[in-house]
């Protein structure tokens, strides 16, 4: 390479350098936004894009759900002290309260619904009607007005002599599940203690950083607030949300925090030099810096557990400018930057490029998450490696200085030199060198035998098990406690498709229910018929309307005047008043805590179904099957399901990497050195899966990721012991090598901190794979002098490497 | 509209509690002048749900007279009541037709015309479990639990005693506005006064205590319940 493209490299790469960061800067005007949501990792499901936009809004509308209980040991502790919380939220910016009183509730229930009852039944009565029995119908109403119950709504007796509004209304609070509801708060008993629940809206989303910190503000307050014997407790999926945002913030700090000074101390130890810390430190930040920027520009958003795992970079974009150091100390007087370039850019290439199929080989898969990760890694290392090669030889021109030269050598060149000693003396000749693989082997092949696999959604979202247990707590209370994963969707061009959809679900549903497949669920279609039912149900009520004969004796029986039937008639038989429509109960307080559950554009409308209490799956597969436009969605075994084809997909991808890598390494070494160079990423990832399979971890799909890298690296280490002896032809290649380990054992040692460092991730996936990468790169590097001695072993092999072809 | 549900509930609490019968009559307005938060009212309280526990399973006659102001007359209903400590309450009405509702830590439920059993309000539902648990506490002596939804008002004189009942909650006020019993060993008259003007008069006459459950009670009352008896804690 001459000096003059060497130039011209450098003032190309710093003109790329300067673009990107600019466009970057550009695009981050408003600030910089970090994506928290681990579900958006996640490749979509197999579904249209318009459904999944619809269930998307449904989880945003949903999931904007708040619940807070205010418990005491009385009820009148519990009121107070929720009333006390339900004046605060009044207020609030941030929280809207969505229960209301029940006068407020009663009366508008009366008014939405009174005026359609002869038009809405329930559903028994409706069974009744559709009979022809008048006699049965009109003595199941004289049941009720025996029963030893209080009746509701007696006052309306003589505009509803059937009763047909009551009927219809407690079918209503049955579907609503609601409990004993007072103020605007629902009081339960449970555990010997009295709750007061509240239930909330954000004005806003749950994911959204500024409302997240309202909100949370806010209940802070509130829990303040309550004080005495009361206390208050709250979930939602804010909590869960703000929790994994903020653990993941926390993470970040952490582990970014950490891997800088253990690679400053690295690097000090290394050097002992200020420049050459500070400057191999400046190229890794740079290496980070442009790969954020060049990862906003391909991904507009950047996700959080992206910058997590790129903290690895510092462990990993160390290694060029590490051997360019070692190779100027090595050189001494000698030291001709551009020269030094020359030997050095085989290793150099082969060792990024090695690196860089296994972050390709992580990207490859349509996996969002990994994708991202992968581009953010892989455009670290790049730019790392770029400005090593480009830019060091004009930074570090002069030869090291004699002082330094002088100084005692660094404990880890000492230490690199120890081992390398070792393997050489210890495994003189080959075959105890095979004897020690097959040993190790062996023990990873008893152990990869009792391999199990784990593909769930906790890879990717472990909380803390006290959130988790208030959470359950909080739902404990609740009438019903719907199944956040499983739920069914209902699409249709008009709203009345939707309702008529629905009803056919419900169907299906309540005959689940019967058979105790199912505790429950809650539909649109229940509080709103559609037009259809409510025409055949006026149709039923005008057909019992004939029997005039039969009506005037059961309102003898009961004592109602003759102008009561006489008020039925007439309106079961005359012109419709119109029906209800959803617009009706979205514009009423009766739908305030169900509103979310209905969503409307030009283009179509759709309902959510909550479900709870579902045994099995594949019933309600088939349920949703014979309704057009329903779908059911079960997010846990669908993310189970992409686990796993992920999973087996990447294990096939892993096998062609290292054949790729080995087809690049004959190229390089022959076919005898080429596999030996290969030993150690293989071992090693055998080693760390044999031993995982020993202890009895379960593996999933990011562990076998961390094998792509484990490969990507693990390789490098012999590559660059192997090159040692082929830069220098005059004897001094133990030297050599002695250099290139002490650089391998900093390479090393940086990799396995800043992988292990992952280990402090609240993120299974990220443990994951900071435990495979930082136990298989430490196989590797034990296993690379034996691997890079046993790959040069043949003399002719090294003659004629050392005469350069 | 969940008031609703607490009445139904209400109103089977005040019979269950009180389903046994004696023949004294005695004036029950007085007694919502005797709150017992007055500490002195406690004890006699106490010893009559202990006296009523004690009589074990309980049979009674019973007429329902249902004043709505809708109708131009009361609806006037007969059967027997079946008190059964811990597990629930059998309404066996016969006249002016045959009906019948069970009552217990399951939810309740109806016997229908052909045989088939319903849960007319089946437990896990705030409103049920909370009815069904206070009426039990009440067998159990828990006066406390009783006390939780209602102002509890009492009243002893020579010629029996009364209890007062005043719901606490906003809502249950909304449909019951108050409920008294009147008794001299057993309760005798149920008095049951609703928010919108309607009310209920229950006269009942005990016919047997520590009574034997027939067959068909026995099915009732455990149907769909059976591998979760109601647990009574102490």
């Amino acid at each position: 390479m001459t000096t003059k493209s060497l130039r011209i490299g450098a003032w190309l790469w710093l003109t790329v350098s300067v673009i990107v960061l600019a466009a970057a800067a550009l695009s981050l005007r408003d600030g910089v936004k970090f994506e928290t949501n681990v579900l958006r990792l996640l490749p979509a499901a197999q579904r249209s894009a318009a459904l999944e936009q619809v269930i998307d809004a449904f989880s945003d509308s949903l999931g904007r759900g708040v619940i807070i209980a205010v418990s005491a040991p009385t009820a009148e502790q519990a009121r107070a002290a929720g009333e006390d919380v339900l004046k605060r939220l009044r207020a609030s910016t941030v929280l809207e309260v969505i229960s209301h009183g029940e006068a407020e509730l009663e009366s508008a229930l009366l008014e939405l619904y009174f005026p359609y009852r002869a038009q809405l039944l329930s559903t028994e009565l409706r069974r009744l009607l559709t009979t022809g029995d008048v006699a049965a119908v009109t003595h199941h109403r004289m049941r009720m007005l025996y029963s030893p119950a209080a009746l509701p709504w007696t006052d309306r007796l003589r505009d509803d002599p059937l009763l047909l509004f009551p009927s219809f209304a407690l079918g209503l609070i049955d579907a609503a599940g609601s409990g004993r509801s007072e103020g605007g708060m629902v009081l339960v008993s449970k555990d010997e203690e009295e709750h007061a629940l509240i239930f909330m809206r954000l004005r806003g989303s749950a994911l959204s950083d500024d409302v997240q910190q309202m909100a949370l503000g806010e209940l802070a307050a509130l829990q303040e607030l309550v004080g005495g014997s009361a206390r208050l407790t709250w979930t939602g999926v804010l909590r869960f949300a703000s929790a994994s945002a903020a653990a993941m913030k926390k993470e970040l700090t952490l582990i970014g925090n950490l891997s800088t000074v253990a690679l400053l101390s690295l690097l000090v130890l290394a050097f002992g030099a200020l420049r050459p810390v500070l400057l191999t430190f400046a190229s890794i930040a740079f290496g980070l810096l442009l790969a954020s920027a060049a990862s906003i520009l391909v991904f507009s958003e950047l996700h959080i557990i992206t910058l997590v795992f790129g903290t690895t970079l510092l462990g990993v974009s160390i290694d060029y400018g590490l051997h360019y150091l070692a190779e100027r100390r090595l050189a001494a007087e000698q030291w001709r930057a551009g020269e030094a370039l020359r030997v050095l850019w085989p290793g150099l290439l082969l060792g990024y490029l090695t690196t860089l199929v296994g972050y390709v080989g992580i990207g490859v898969a349509p996996f969002p998450g990994l994708r991202q990760m992968a581009f953010f890694s892989g455009a670290g290392i790049t730019a790392s490696f770029l400005t090593v090669v480009l830019w060091f030889p004009f930074l570090f021109r002069a030869p090291i200085s004699s002082s330094l030269r002088n100084r005692k050598e660094p404990v880890l060149y000492r230490l690199a030199t120890r081992y390398l000693q070792f393997v050489g003396s210890s495994l003189r000749s080959g075959r105890r060198g095979v004897a020690a693989l097959l040993v190790l082997t062996a023990i990873a092949a008893a152990g990869i035998a009792q391999l199990r696999f784990r593909d769930d959604i906790r890879l990717l979202q472990d909380f803390p098990p006290t959130l988790i247990e208030e959470d359950r707590r909080v739902r404990a209370l609740l009438p019903q406690s719907f199944d956040p994963a499983r739920f069914i969707v209902i699409t249709g061009e008009t709203a009345d498709e939707v309702l008529q959809r629905s009803e056919r679900v419900i169907a299906g549903l309540r005959a689940l229910q019967e058979d105790e497949q199912l505790d429950g669920f809650q539909a649109v279609a229940q509080f709103v018929p559609s037009v259809e039912r409510q025409r055949e149900d006026a149709a039923l009520v005008a057909k019992l309307a004939q029997h005039r004969a039969a009506l005037e004796q059961y309102a003898e029986a009961v004592g109602l005047p003759s102008a009561a039937i006489d008020n039925f008639i007439e309106q079961a038989s005359s012109a419709s008043v119109g029906y209800l429509s959803v617009e009706d109960w979205l514009g009423s307080v009766v739908s305030a805590p169900l509103r979310g559950l209905w969503l409307a554009n030009e283009e179509l409308s759709a309902t959510f179904v909550p479900l709870s209490g579902v045994r099995d799956s594949e019933e309600l597969i088939g349920l949703v099957s014979s309704v057009e436009g329903a779908h059911f969605v079960d997010r846990v075994r669908e993310i189970t399901e992409i686990f796993a084809a992920y999973r087996r997909a990447v294990a096939v991808f892993i096998a062609l990497s290292y054949l790729v890598v080995l087809a690049a390494l004959i190229w390089r070494y022959g076919v005898r050195g080429g596999l030996w160079v290969m030993v150690p990423p293989v071992v090693a990832s055998l080693l760390t899966f044999g031993l995982a399979g020993l202890v009895g971890a379960a593996v999933n799909l990011f562990h076998l990721v961390a094998l792509l890298l484990v490969l990507g690296m693990g390789v490098d280490y012999a590559i660059f012991l192997a090159e040692a002896p082929r830069q220098d032809a005059a004897g001094t290649s133990d030297i050599r090598r002695f250099v290139a380990m002490f650089a391998i054992v900093v390479s090393c040692a940086s990799t396995i901190f800043s992988f292990g460092f992952l280990l402090l991730s609240s993120l299974p996936a990220l443990r994951a794979i900071g435990l495979v990468m930082s136990c298989g790169v430490l196989f590797s590097f034990l296993l690379a002098p034996l691997a890079a001695r046993a790959a040069l072993a043949r003399p002719e092999e090294m003659s004629r490497m050392q005469t350069g072809k | 509209m969940k008031g609703k549900l607490s009445a139904l509930c209400v109103t089977l609490l005040a019979l269950s509690l009180f389903g046994r019968a004696s023949c004294i009559a005695a004036e029950s307005d007085s007694v919502f002048d005797y709150p017992i938060a007055d500490a002195d009212q406690h004890g006699p309280l106490r010893a009559l749900a202990h006296d009523l526990r004690a009589a074990g399973t309980v049979r009674a006659d019973f007429v329902q007279t249902k004043h709505i102001a809708a109708l131009t007359r009361p609806l006037i209903s007969r059967g027997e009541l079946l008190v059964s400590p811990p597990t629930g309450v059998v309404w066996k009405q016969r006249e002016p037709f045959a009906q019948t509702f069970v009552v217990t830590g399951s939810g309740i439920r109806e016997l229908r015309e052909d045989g088939a059993v319903v849960d007319a309000l089946p437990a896990g539902r705030e409103a049920v479990e909370g009815f069904t648990r206070s009426f039990l506490a009440v067998f159990m002596t828990d006066l406390a639990a009783l006390e939780r939804d209602y102002q509890v008002f009492y009243r002893r004189s020579d010629e029996g005693w009364v209890l007062g009942l005043q719901p606490k909650g906003a809502g249950a006020r909304r449909i019951i506005e108050r409920i008294s019993i009147t008794g001299r060993e057993t309760p005798h008259r149920v008095v049951i006064k609703e928010a919108n003007g309607d009310h209920s008069e229950i006269s009942l006459k005990t016919t047997a205590t520590s009574a034997e459950l027939r067959g068909e009670e026995r099915r009732l009352l455990t149907h769909g319940s059976e591998e979760t008896p109601v647990e009574l804690r102490d």
